[in-house]
């Protein structure tokens, strides 16, 4: 059935995306969130680029870094119009997301809560682990869903770099495109449909998340007087 | 420098922080030693180098001669084996874990042949076993900075440093966990660093005083040196004195500290209740005689042990037991001719006394 297998592409594309991204953008917001110099405004603006550029360009630069010519050409042969490389290209539209998200989450964390567990013995990873994820667990949630929603909406540098292969590169937003064009407007709505339940559910847990992070930090910053 | 010939804490630092820099030194002995100076003065940026919580420029800093960080011997070590617990002012207690999981939280990441103090009877010492199993936000300022205490001590540190641990409590609270502060010194004996602005809290706790003004040492010597200081300085603006003793309730309903019973409100404490009593240096009045029909409860002979005069104001220590310090004008020291060795009674009210748990 080819509704539910691209439904599945999509998600398993999403999910990949989301997975991948989640240490690195948890390190770069990390770093973001602590410092402010030259680097990271360099840094900030390289991962934030995506969000300036049309999602077309996205897919041609990737083809160009991962293509026979590129720099890591040598390395990625055969990757293009592949699964991995829908996910690639996803995971590189909606990382400055997922790191603009984290930085939230890892702003309401007070450093000294933090130098507090190194201070009674906690290594930097330690105190990550007992300190920084469990208080930023909701903005970090919110930001991986996000990615997902992102990812999962994905099309502009997935169809340049990825294609739109049935069967296997071709998911829900480019099945819809294909099926737009090919003048079969029901199955494009039910396609459609698909993302719009998908996404709509994934996107209202998202704002729960961001709500409840918010009142947590209302009322912390309230009983602290 | 006494006591010991290796300071428990031994440094020299520089840094810059935008506008502001500190340039400090000193060598701490054992025993709990003051940061004193007026807000902006650098003293908690100077507790914060001393913790690893921001790298000097340069210098160096030394634990029991071991050297932590030094910019020319290219030393950086990491804060978690410092083993010097920190006692933020407003507790930084783990939002996420309950009171226990706070307190055991670094016990349990300290190496079990260096763990000295038993967290239960250091939780029953500072009356904290009732909050085990709340959640830092339902506590009270006290509560939640005598739970920070505890969360440090478990560690068995080499030393602890204080960062204004009483600034924000309301004055009875802040006696409260003054006085838990040297019942843990006296009790598991560890090395303390005091960062205050409130020369009551130093005169309380520290027998040594680093002053800081400006990001750079004022003076460092014995805190008694300070009232000389205080007593030229207007009373507008600084706190009282406080005079802080740790006793017990007796049967009668008055409080034994050391060996001398003082009449105090002691309401509903219970006899055998361990209490502190504070009494301000303006509420001690000195006398040569005894004076027979007088209204103050308290009556209590005693030999001036020193006498700081200054332009606005004058201090006597007396020794009558546990050490008063008694605030006066210049001109009474010089009608009862107050100087060392000179033997007076010490005079006050029973409702001078303010009592607090602990």
């Amino acid at each position: 059935m080819q509704l539910l297998d691209v439904t599945l592409l999509s998600l398993q594309t999403a999910l990949v995306a989301t997975v991948g991204m989640a240490i690195p953008a948890f390190f770069i917001a990390s770093y973001l969130v602590r410092n402010t110099g030259r680097v990271a405004f360099i840094l900030d603006l390289m991962v934030s680029m995506p969000l300036a550029l049309p999602p077309v360009a996205v897919g041609f630069v990737l083809l160009w870094f991962f293509g026979a010519t590129g720099p890591l050409g040598p390395l990625s042969e055969g990757l293009a119009f592949s699964w991995v490389a829908m996910s690639i290209a996803s995971a590189v539209v909606s990382f400055p997301l997922v790191v603009r998200a984290f930085v939230a989450g890892l702003g309401e964390v007070d450093p000294r809560l933090v130098f507090a567990a190194r201070n009674l013995g906690a290594g930097r990873l330690r105190a990550t682990w007992d300190v920084i994820l469990p208080l930023a667990k909701r903005g970090i949630a919110a930001g991986l869903l996000l990615g997902f929603v992102r990812s999962f909406a994905e099309f502009g540098a997935t169809i340049v770099f990825a294609g739109n292969i049935p069967g296997s590169t071709q998911g829900l937003p480019s099945a819809i495109f294909s099926r737009i064009s090919a003048g079969d407007f029901s199955e494009a709505w039910s396609l459609a449909a698909v993302s719009i339940v998908i996404g709509g559910i994934a996107l209202a847990v998202h704002n729960r998340l961001v709500a409840q992070q918010r009142n947590r930090m209302v009322a912390r910053s309230g009983s602290n007087g | 420098m006494d006591e010991r010939d290796t300071p428990v804490l031994d440094f020299d630092l520089r840094i810059r922080l935008g506008d502001f820099a500190l340039d400090a030194s000193g060598k701490f002995s054992n025993g709990i030693t003051a940061v004193f100076g007026p807000s902006g003065a650098g003293k908690s940026t100077l507790l914060a180098c001393l913790a690893g919580m921001v790298t000097p420029d340069d210098g160096y800093v030394r634990f029991d001669g071991e050297t932590i960080f030094s910019s020319t011997g290219r030393v950086r070590r990491p804060p978690q084996s410092f083993r010097t617990a920190m006692v933020f002012q407003d507790g930084m207690l783990f939002p996420h874990k309950t009171v226990r999981q706070n307190i055991e939280y670094g016990y349990r990441l300290t190496p079990p042949d260096l763990r000295v103090i038993d967290p239960d009877e250091l939780c029953r010492f500072l009356q904290i076993q009732g909050l085990l199993n709340r959640f830092p936000d339902t506590l009270s300022g006290g509560e939640r900075q005598r739970v920070a205490l505890a969360r440090g001590v478990a560690t068995s540190p080499r030393l602890l440093l204080l960062d204004e641990p009483v600034a924000s409590l309301d004055i009875r609270l802040r006696n409260e966990v003054v006085s838990y502060l040297k019942q843990v010194h006296e009790r598991y004996g560890i090395p303390m660093v005091y960062v205050s602005h409130s020369l009551s809290d130093v005169m309380a706790l520290a027998r040594f005083a680093l002053v800081l003004d400006q990001g750079r040492v004022k003076s460092f010597g014995p805190v008694v040196d300070l009232v000389a200081e205080v007593a030229s300085t207007t009373r507008i603006g600084r706190d009282d004195i406080d005079n802080l003793y740790v006793g017990t309730v007796t049967e009668s309903g008055a409080i034994r500290i050391g060996d001398i019973d003082v009449v105090a409100h002691v309401g509903d404490y219970q006899p055998g209740q361990r209490v502190t009593a504070s009494i301000s240096a303006s509420d001690i009045m000195l006398a040569l005689q005894r004076p027979d029909a007088i209204s103050a409860r308290n009556i209590l002979r005693g030999t001036v042990q020193r006498v700081e005069t200054g332009e606005y104001a004058a201090f006597a220590f007396v020794d009558a037991g546990p050490e008063f310090v008694v605030e006066l004008t210049s001109d009474a020291v010089e009608t009862l001719n107050l100087k060392k060795d000179v033997d007076v009674y010490v005079l006050f009210k029973s409702s001078s006394i303010t009592i607090t748990a602990g």
